[in-house]
């Protein structure tokens, strides 16, 4: 095998550096490559996670995933929405959920960064007719919305939640959900691409607090959020994307 | 996570076991081709990590930790294989079946062929060409993954590519 295609096949030359010989050689490697990836998708058994509990005795039942969230209180908004399998009401309440929002994108001050261990940017929703309505308070270790609303006030012993609004662009997939460490690291989550302009997002409840997550395009390929500001390596090869939420005002 | 699980609440390890089972059961089954025992490779990796997690000296890195369990699971797999002289070669291809009969029939072949070529590579070299090639990584992440150089897993990558074309050659003649 000549240097070049070696090079080729680390990804350290263009395909364009090789001669029509190599070419050749260099597109029959790669349909090898193709051959074994073809046996995708590989599925662990189900029940793998519960074997593992009991052999360790912690075989108590998983939390349930919290994220495929019901509105807390009669017409509020839903913050997810089935993709693939979509069902009527669901899709309803999809659009219930975002007309009335509009999605605000709040730097995280260096302060917040640094108490967070992670800053990046916190996506709060606020009503529409809120103009401006989160400030920072200077020394303040979170930011204070002043006007912020979650979308449903939750219970008295509810957890307050924050809809975060995920968006990722990926015109060829067929679903992108998301798993983070609100989900069990399940891709509980379906986003939406309601227009088919590629762009996939959706709401996800999420407690105060800092969280790790990342899309899961076509129900195998983990994919970090290229839009979020700040992410952490998950030693595995992956990048973790990492938003902090604030806690609503008066929770 | 790991944090969690070491400060008293064991529960929070069904996250991490949740989070990871999926891409430890691939990588296992891509190296033993045996779906059975690639559940017992990732369920045995899980158990230890759990009973060796203060070991893990970057809990915000586990996963790349556990993965390096389950890889030694697997490699420690194969040599007993080979140990044992149950070719690998006589493993079922796990090639999907799709579309016209006949270009499934080619396609078994042809994933058989690559199979058994695959399964006469040394572990680490069967390791990181799947790593490389199959599951798409660059050798930064290998790197990172297994603790292992760049340039020796461009080495391992480079002798099974040889390898493979070598074996291939035979397949054909």
């Amino acid at each position: 095998m000549s240097e070049r295609i070696e090079r080729y096949l680390d990804g350290e030359i263009g395909i364009e550096d090789l001669g029509p010989e190599e070419l050749r050689e260099a597109r029959a490697w790669e349909a090898m490559f193709a051959e074994f990836r073809a046996r995708e998708p590989v599925r662990a058994p189900a029940g793998l996670g519960d074997r593992v509990m009991a052999e360790l005795g912690l075989a108590e039942p998983a939390p349930p995933p919290e994220p495929r969230a019901e509105p807390e209180t009669p017409g509020a908004p839903a913050p997810t929405a089935d993709g693939g399998s979509v069902r009527h009401g669901a899709r309803r309440v999809w659009h219930a959920a975002t007309w009335p929002f509009r999605p605000i994108r709040v730097p995280v001050p260096p302060a917040l960064a640094l108490a967070a261990g992670a800053a990046l940017a916190l996506v709060l929703f606020v009503w529409r007719s809120g103009a401006f309505p989160i400030g920072s308070r200077a020394g303040s270790s979170l930011i204070e919305p002043a006007s912020v609303t979650t979308a449903s006030p939750p219970p008295a012993a509810a957890p307050p939640r924050v809809y975060v609004e995920l968006r990722l662009n990926a015109p060829n997939a067929h679903s992108v959900a998301v798993a983070g460490d609100f989900t069990n690291w399940k891709p509980t989550i379906q986003l939406q691409d309601p227009d088919g302009d590629g762009v996939w997002s959706g709401l996800v409840p999420m407690g105060p607090g800092v969280h790790q997550y990342m899309f899961v395009v076509n129900g195998t390929r983990w994919v970090t959020d290229p839009g979020a500001e700040r992410h952490v390596d998950d030693g595995f090869g992956h990048r973790n994307a990492v938003v902090a939420v604030a806690a609503p005002a008066g929770a | 996570m790991v944090r969690e699980v070491l400060d008293g609440r064991p529960d929070s390890y069904r996250f991490l076991v949740e989070r990871y089972q999926e891409v430890l059961y691939r990588h296992a089954m891509r190296m033993t081709r045996q779906p059975d025992d690639a559940a017992d490779i990732v369920q045995r990796a899980l158990v230890k990590g759990y009973r060796r997690l203060k070991d893990c000296r970057h809990p915000d890195r586990v996963g790349g930790w556990l993965f390096r369990i389950t890889s030694n699971l697997c490699k420690d797999y194969l040599k007993d294989r080979r140990r044992d002289e149950v070719g690998l070669e006589d493993a079922p291809a796990l090639v999907a079946p799709r579309g016209d009969p006949e270009d499934e029939l080619d396609r078994s072949e042809l994933g058989l062929v690559l199979d058994r070529a695959l399964a006469r590579l040394s572990e680490d070299q069967r390791e990181a060409f799947v790593l490389k090639h199959v599951e798409d990584r660059s050798y930064e992440e290998m790197a990172e993954m297994l603790e292992v150089s760049v340039s020796a897993l461009k080495m391992r990558v480079h002798r099974a590519r040889e390898q493979l074309r070598d074996l291939l050659s035979e397949y054909s003649r």
